[in-house]
């Protein structure tokens, strides 16, 4: 039996081991090796976590990003089923009901409604043309939201394929791409978008003009029902907005390429598609989520700026900020034309700007002060 | 210093040439020359017409031709809106409306953002800071439109009468009220934002510390011996905010009916008047990378620790 118990990552002093550990009651029992269920014991109960699961718990603790993913989700829902429930078209014009206020009924709708049918109220009122607001809002909360997505992921592959072939390469490719994109940054975006989509208008309606009315393959009828507006944008993004994105991307690859587990994956032999799809992707993923998540709200303003200014989607095919701009004509009499998609638009700028915040925290904590 | 001076310079012409280029062969995919009008000319007429404005030449030759006239300050004439006006004119005439405007939107950004930011830090996690906060992120995601018809409703006619919504060519002070709330809005709220937190920075570092140390007064320490520091990340946000009152320009000029240039560009969009399209995105394009340039030049002036060496990493 020893003496002296050595406790040597504590560096305690003799007489303070002994007051801790009693020495004379110490058995060889107590030098066992421990069983298994006491074994047991010091492994921590909680349940081991996975990347998602640990982005998820953080992310619901977030309250601000929670209130903006329901507020998302509602707008979403209001967006892609409203439609199914309200009997008006978005692009029908109901002559009886002309400047309707919200709620207000008709003289012929009001008759119905005397003689015990029922008629859907126009929630959000009419415009000149008898058009049911809500069901345009909905419209065009739709188009916002698909533009602004669809732009995300195309800013999301552009960027992240620039930026993940700028850091792996390196070197003079790297430091020529990274100049490249310099001059791209400093390029004032907007002017060029509205440049573009002015004169790229009459190209795209010549090019799906060419194939006829009959025999138009999937692209041109693609671009036909995108609109050329809304094709320009796209192209927009595709040329101008992606650079944020692949310097994120970059950024990561750079990081990561150089740690120790990278480097122990090549001296065991790892191919380098390997090393990218196992290694470096899983460690990029959460930041390109986020990134593209923080891209569809400046989608989304970009489109509705544009859309403002008359170069937008085009009739009868509608969007919140041609709405807004619609609603510009007559706005000290018909205030609500003007505030209902404005305020929706805001909402949805906010949530989702609040909510990309949070998933970014959520998936990069390393990023988070 | 010199190195990176002329490398920043040598980027920004670079651009420059890059916006040219975009310009230029975008104008270019528009069918439809400059001459067909609704009385269309003979063919010979036409070849006549292009071999005397160098249309009949190859692209890249126009392209030299185009930025030969450009480096004479020539940027065409318009066909549309004002006849055969020259569109340097244009710019000339039409420019300082929109920089008094763009001026007066800066001026209050900064002056309030800077005074919100110090206020946020000085109640930094108190409710103060909470409301700033909820406010300034508003701020910077309301789009100039929404922000110019929710004036508008509010302050010239839908609820109270008391402001201007037009704002013509010899108006009184006071119609500048709103355009220049409603273009600086969003500016001043980044920069409010940028000012807390780099003052939140700036007030732990040591010489706060010492500050407070030798009995300070919190207030005194906020305002002169943090703020100094932490306004030079400010500086550098002048460049995009340029480039971002520029943009809100065609809007707010739009809405307000401001004789400037951002809303003859919005006219001239819907007109299809590419000369004057294309003349005035290259120019503020190069104003916008001017500005740029000469910011964060002048931000490297500003603050001596940022090491210029280091950036070219």
């Amino acid at each position: 039996m020893p003496k002296r118990l050595k406790i040597p990552s504590l560096r305690l002093s003799d007489e303070k081991v002994a007051q801790l550990i009693d020495i004379g009651t110490l058995t060889v029992q107590d030098f066992a090796p421990a069983p298994q269920d006491d074994k047991e014991d010091f492994i921590p109960k909680a349940k081991s976590m996975g990347y998602w699961q640990d982005a998820w718990r953080r992310l619901r603790r977030n309250r601000v990003s929670m209130v903006a993913l329901v507020v998302i989700l509602l707008i979403i829902i209001f967006a892609f089923a409203g439609p199914k429930f309200v009997p008006y078209k978005y692009q029908e014009q109901y002559r009886s009901s002309l400047n309707l206020a919200p709620m207000e009924y008709s003289a012929s709708e009001q008759a119905r409604i005397d003689a015990g049918e029922k008629v859907f109220p126009h929630v959000f009122g009419t415009d000149t043309h008898g058009r049911d607001i809500m069901a345009r809002t909905m419209v065009g909360a739709r188009v916002s939201l698909a533009i602004g997505v669809l732009a995300a992921i195309l800013v999301l592959i552009i960027g992240s394929i620039y930026g993940a072939v700028s850091g792996l390469v390196g070197g003079l490719t790297d430091a020529v791409m990274m100049r490249i994109l310099e001059i791209i940054a400093s390029i004032p975006d907007v002017l060029v978008v509205l440049l573009l989509s002015v004169s790229i208008k009459p190209r795209l309606e010549a090019f799906v003009n060419s194939f006829g009315a009959s025999n138009k393959n999937a692209f041109a009828r693609g671009l036909s029902v995108l609109g050329p507006s809304i094709t320009a944008i796209f192209i927009c993004f595709a040329i101008l907005y992606w650079i944020t994105m692949a310097r994120i991307i970059r950024g990561q690859v750079l990081q990561l390429k150089n740690q120790e587990f990278v480097t122990a994956a090549r001296a065991l032999g790892a191919s380098q598609w390997r090393i990218i799809r196992k290694h470096l992707l899983p460690n990029c993923i959460g930041s390109m989520i986020a990134a593209t998540c923080l891209q569809i709200p400046s989608a989304i303003f970009l489109e509705s700026f544009l859309s403002f200014l008359g170069v937008g989607v085009q009739a009868p095919l509608t969007s919140l900020g041609s709405m807004c701009s619609d609603a510009l004509g007559g706005m000290y009499t018909y205030t609500y034309r003007l505030v209902i998609p404005a305020a929706i638009l805001l909402v949805l700028l906010l949530s989702f700007n609040l909510f990309g915040d949070g998933l970014r925290d959520a998936l990069d904590p390393r990023l988070k002060k | 210093m010199i190195k990176y001076l002329l490398k920043r310079v040598l980027m920004g012409i670079l651009a420059l040439f890059a916006v040219s280029a975009i310009t230029f062969f975008l104008m270019n995919l528009v069918p439809g020359g400059p001459f067909l009008s609704e009385k269309a000319p003979s063919a010979a007429v036409l070849a006549k017409l292009e071999e005397k404005y160098g249309l009949d030449k190859p692209l890249y030759v126009q392209y030299g031709n185009w930025l030969k006239d450009l480096a004479h300050g020539d940027f065409g004439v318009s066909f549309k809106m004002q006849k055969n006006r020259p569109v340097t004119t244009i710019i000339k005439e039409m420019f300082p409306v929109s920089l008094k405007v763009g001026i007066y939107a800066m001026i209050w950004a900064i002056i309030f953002g800077i005074v919100f930011g110090c206020i946020a830090a000085y109640h930094r996690g108190g409710i103060i800071d909470s409301v700033l906060r909820v406010v300034t992120t508003l701020g910077v995601v309301l789009p100039t439109f929404v922000t110019a018809s929710i004036l508008l409703v509010l302050f010239a006619g839908g609820v109270w009468k008391i402001l201007p919504s037009i704002v013509g060519a010899h108006a009184k002070w006071y119609a500048y009220i709103l355009p220049c709330f409603t273009l600086g809005l969003s500016p001043m709220c980044n920069i409010a934002r940028y000012t807390r937190s780099s003052m939140l920075d700036a007030l732990g570092q040591d010489y706060i510390r010492t500050a407070y140390a030798k009995g300070v007064s919190n207030r005194k320490v906020i305002f002169k011996h943090a703020l100094r520091n932490a306004l030079i990340p400010v500086v550098s946000y002048i460049g995009p905010m340029t480039a971002y009152i520029l943009t809100g320009g065609f809007v707010t000029e739009t809405v307000f009916n401001i004789p400037g240039l951002g809303r003859y560009f919005v006219q001239s969009i819907s007109n299809r008047d590419y000369p004057i399209i294309m003349g005035t995105t290259v120019f503020l394009a190069a104003f916008v990378i001017v500005m740029t340039l000469a910011v964060d030049i002048l931000y490297k002036f500003i603050d001596p620790r940022i090491d210029l060496a280091k950036e070219d990493e």
